[in-house]
């Protein structure tokens, strides 16, 4: 007869404050990718050398420098989401780490609302450092108000790609996942229209181009600087939305279940 | 219960996708059908041009304009993608220039946009148009002419200078209420107050007019400034210019001939910031130093000229031995006024003897560099500063809000202010100006804007109220391609008729065609201003195959049409193609429209009915 467990009493699960938590995560989110600068760098620095080349070198080609401006802002904010979220969580997964964060008291969303801050801030970076070269070597002059609109464009541009990066990094490993992402990523910048106008490829890449969530980001993003196809901002919104709650619903369900 | 909602996930998922392309797809307006596509967008954009805004080089910019006035100048600005763009890339974008002295009738306002003036003040003429002219100036529908501030009858004595035109003139006599006399013009409609002060005195000859007296001169002054007019004098004599400006006039509207400005003089309009507009054109042609000939011989101008124009540079004023000292004396004049800092207008009292309306304000303005003005100064003698010295405040400059009156020139008359000559485009109101002499004068052009049908094909014979339908195939560039046409009854709509076309493309050429062309000239190929048309539209049925819309445009025969493509289906379809969707293509100057089968090689059946240009 076994007695010994009946008069322990129940252990409290105690979280710690859920903001103090995020902040701690995203601190250290920040400190890990910092530390990885063959990942930073490329990062921040791709889209803003591709906005140079294509942008300003050779910006005789008839794409207008805003409209490639706002483009390359967007190409910069998907892929360090999609990178930085996609790949880090197959990568801890795959290691393991999320069995250990599920026993830790932290609250699950703050590890989630860390990475996509931390993302946020690397589109933070990009669109700042493409505004500099843009208005200065690429002689883009928007207003104070357009400025502002492309960061808070791009800013909120990370939430829907980072439900995206979730699902890539429940589905599969670690290496996988840059594979998967890099497929998914370069052909979707392209066919969305934000290297080069649609215009330039054949019509049924044009016309399958708003299955793109990129498509739509950058279409809101060319509105800023008056360059979009142009269809109602609503239903870009709405394109945007739905894939990000179906993203997020199937994420959640594949990493809770484990 | 999760598989219930991995479900709806999954399908709200796949609708939203469906939904995207179906509601998004920038390509559907691209390939379906034309009468589908998106609206243009209103107005056009100069870009990569050189700026000078009338006062300062702005460096390269782009220029927006939108319903008929300038609606942002930038250095980056940003075009709307859809809006046409004009390149500007080795030129330089100049407001409509002004010519502050003309005597227009006939041709004149039409002689002047032609060659980029877009605005003329009229200093001698008949009232009657005062209201029409007002009304002109102030709408911004496309047209081919010059807008004119004018003085209506100039104030002058019985038997003066002014007079002697054919039609009569109210004089000031010798017991004349000058300030009712003046009252009287301003009520008749005249934007300002033009004094003639001249007796021929200065030219050495011994007839003699009479003119006004000093005090009429000082009453007529007074006169117009309690009615808030400007009072301008036309003087040949240093003295009457001496006394005009004593008087309180605001300009004279010559120089005088007879002497060099002494420093009395200048300091004189100095002091009462009075303005000066030399007339170094019609001065020269007193002078005889053929600069009249020159214009007519310059490369850039001489072939817009029409036989008048031409003749008229090629006469001299007043004759004689030529006397180059006249000129000397007036340019001279110019560089010490200038210098003091007095403003000088370009003005060229064009359509005197050696003088041309247009032409001859491009040598005015090299006349007055000639006389010490730097390029942009002689540029805003012709631009900003007329309209500012006048109280025209919707023109003479590039800036947002003013109306789009823009010359496009080759190279930098920044640098070389004969560069003013080599126009590109002219846009008046925001349409571009049709710069073929003949333009505006032949039949075609006068085509009444109502009259849009140019094919029912209802009749026996294939008419049209205005221009010719031909057939045209690739086999006068060489190619092997036929085609032919006929009536058939039942046309669209239950109309009686329709134009048959069919043939067969063949290969040969690089670009086979064969279709039909549509000719709104009396003379093949002959440019007609369709400006005021916003859309080539047609019903069409066919083969299904795909087929051209091309738009044959601009100041030669040998430009590159303008296409647009539409299907042909079983069905009678009404398409509609926006001109300014035709890129490149400038209606102002039409020449033909094209209906053509091309690639690939094979034969084609179309119908065509209701065509019409609207």
């Amino acid at each position: 007869m076994n007695t010994i467990a009946t008069s322990t009493p129940t252990p409290v699960v105690a979280r710690a404050p859920a903001v103090r938590a995020c902040l701690v995560e995203l601190r250290c989110e920040l400190l890990k990718l910092l530390r990885e600068p063959a990942y930073v760098l490329p990062a921040v620095l791709f889209p803003v050398l591709f906005y140079l080349l294509f942008g300003v070198m050779l910006s005789g080609m008839g794409a207008p420098p805003a409209f490639l401006l706002a483009g390359y802002g967007v190409f910069g904010t998907i892929g360090a989401t999609l990178f930085g979220v996609g790949v880090g969580v197959a990568n801890e997964r795959e290691q393991g780490l999320l069995r250990l964060r599920r026993a830790l008291p932290a609250h699950p969303l703050g590890w989630l609302l860390a990475r996509t801050l931390a993302a946020m801030g690397f589109s933070l970076a990009i669109t700042a450092l493409l505004a500099i070269v843009g208005s200065t070597l690429g002689g883009v002059s928007l207003p104070m108000s357009g400025w502002a609109l492309l960061f808070v464009v791009n800013l909120s541009g990370v939430l829907p790609f980072a439900a995206l990066g979730f699902l890539i990094g429940s589905l599969v490993g670690g290496n996988a996942a840059i594979a998967v992402v890099n497929m998914l990523f370069l052909p979707m910048v392209f066919l969305s229209g934000l290297w080069l106008p649609l215009t330039m490829l054949p019509d049924f890449f044009a016309r399958l181009a708003p299955v793109w969530p990129a498509y739509h980001l950058g279409q809101i993003a060319f509105k800023v600087v008056g360059h979009d196809a142009g269809g109602a901002l609503w239903l870009h919104l709405l394109a945007l939305l739905v894939p990000a709650l179906v993203f997020a619903h199937f994420a959640w369900r594949r990493l809770s279940s484990r | 219960m999760k598989r219930w909602m991995d479900a709806v996930a999954a399908g709200a998922l796949v609708a939203t996708l469906v939904a995207s392309v179906l509601l998004l797809s920038p390509a559907n307006g691209r390939d379906s059908a034309p009468a589908t596509a998106r609206p243009p967008v209103d107005g056009f954009a100069i870009r990569g041009a050189r700026v000078f805004d009338g006062e300062r080089d702005l460096g390269i910019a782009t220029v927006v304009v939108r319903d008929g006035r300038i609606a942002g100048v930038g250095a980056d600005l940003a075009v709307p993608e859809a809006m046409a763009v004009v390149d500007g890339q080795g030129r330089t974008l100049l407001p409509g220039l002004i010519d502050a002295h003309v005597h227009a009738w006939g041709d004149a306002q039409r002689d002047a946009a032609r060659f980029g003036v877009t605005t003329a003040f009229d200093m001698h003429g008949m009232p009657e148009r005062a209201q029409a002219l007002r009304t002109q100036r102030e709408s911004l529908a496309a047209t081919g002419q010059a807008d004119l501030w004018a003085a209506g009858y100039a104030v002058t004595a019985p038997g003066g200078h002014g007079t002697q035109y054919g039609f009569p003139v109210p004089t000031v006599e010798a017991d004349t209420d000058v300030d009712a006399f003046i009252g009287a013009r301003i009520d008749e409609g005249a934007d300002f107050i033009k004094l003639i002060v001249e007796d021929l005195s200065a030219y050495g000859t011994a007839r003699r007019l009479p003119t006004l007296s000093a005090e009429q001169v000082t009453a007529a002054i007074a006169a117009a400034h309690a009615r808030e007019r400007l009072a301008v004098v036309h003087v040949s004599t240093l003295e009457d210019g001496r006394h005009a400006i004593a008087s309180g006039a605001d300009c004279l509207v010559h120089l005088f001939a007879d002497a060099e400005a002494d420093a009395a003089f200048v300091t004189a309009m100095r002091a009462r910031d009075a303005f000066v507009v030399p007339t170094l054109s019609v001065l020269a042609s007193v002078a005889g130093t053929g600069d009249g000939a020159a214009i007519a011989d310059d490369a850039h101008l001489g072939g817009l000229l029409t036989a008048e124009q031409r003749s008229s540079l090629a006469a001299r004023m007043h004759g004689g031995a030529p006397d180059p000292g006249t000129l000397a004396r007036a340019l001279e004049s110019v560089r010490l006024l200038h210098a003091a800092g007095v403003d000088i207008l370009a003005g060229t009292d064009a359509p005197n003897p050696g003088t041309a309306h247009g032409a001859s304000l491009h040598g005015e303005m090299a006349l007055l560099v000639r006389a010490g003005l730097g390029n942009a100064q002689a540029l805003a003698a012709a631009t900003a500063l007329p309209a500012r010295r006048f109280g025209l405040s919707d023109r003479g400059r590039i800036a947002p809000g003013l109306r789009a009156d823009l010359v496009l020139v080759d190279g930098d008359p920044l640098a070389d202010i004969t560069a003013t000559r080599a126009i590109v485009t002219v846009w008046k109101n925001g349409h571009p100006v049709a710069r073929d002499a003949q333009v505006g004068t032949s039949a075609a052009a006068l085509v009444p804007a109502a009259q849009t049908l140019v094919g029912d094909f209802d009749g026996d014979a294939i008419t049209a109220p205005f221009g010719s339908w031909q057939p045209s195939t690739d086999r006068m560039a060489g190619g092997n391609s036929d085609v032919a046409h006929e009536l058939v009854h039942n046309g669209a709509q239950g109309t009686t008729g329709a134009l048959r076309i069919h043939g067969e493309i063949r290969p040969g050429f690089a670009f086979p065609w064969a279709g039909m062309t549509f000719m709104p000239g009396t003379e093949p190929m002959e440019p007609v201003d369709m400006s005021g048309r916003e859309a080539l539209v047609f019903q069409v049925r066919g083969d299904g195959r795909r087929y051209s819309a091309m738009l044959f445009s601009g100041p030669t025969m040998q430009g590159m049409p303008s296409t647009q493509t539409f299907v042909a289906g079983p069905e009678w379809t009404e398409v509609r193609l926006p001109l300014a969707d035709f890129p490149g293509a400038d209606p102002a100057l039409l020449r033909a429209v094209a209906f053509t089968a091309g690639q690939p090689a094979g034969g084609f059946e179309f119908f065509l009915d209701q065509v019409e240009l609207r």
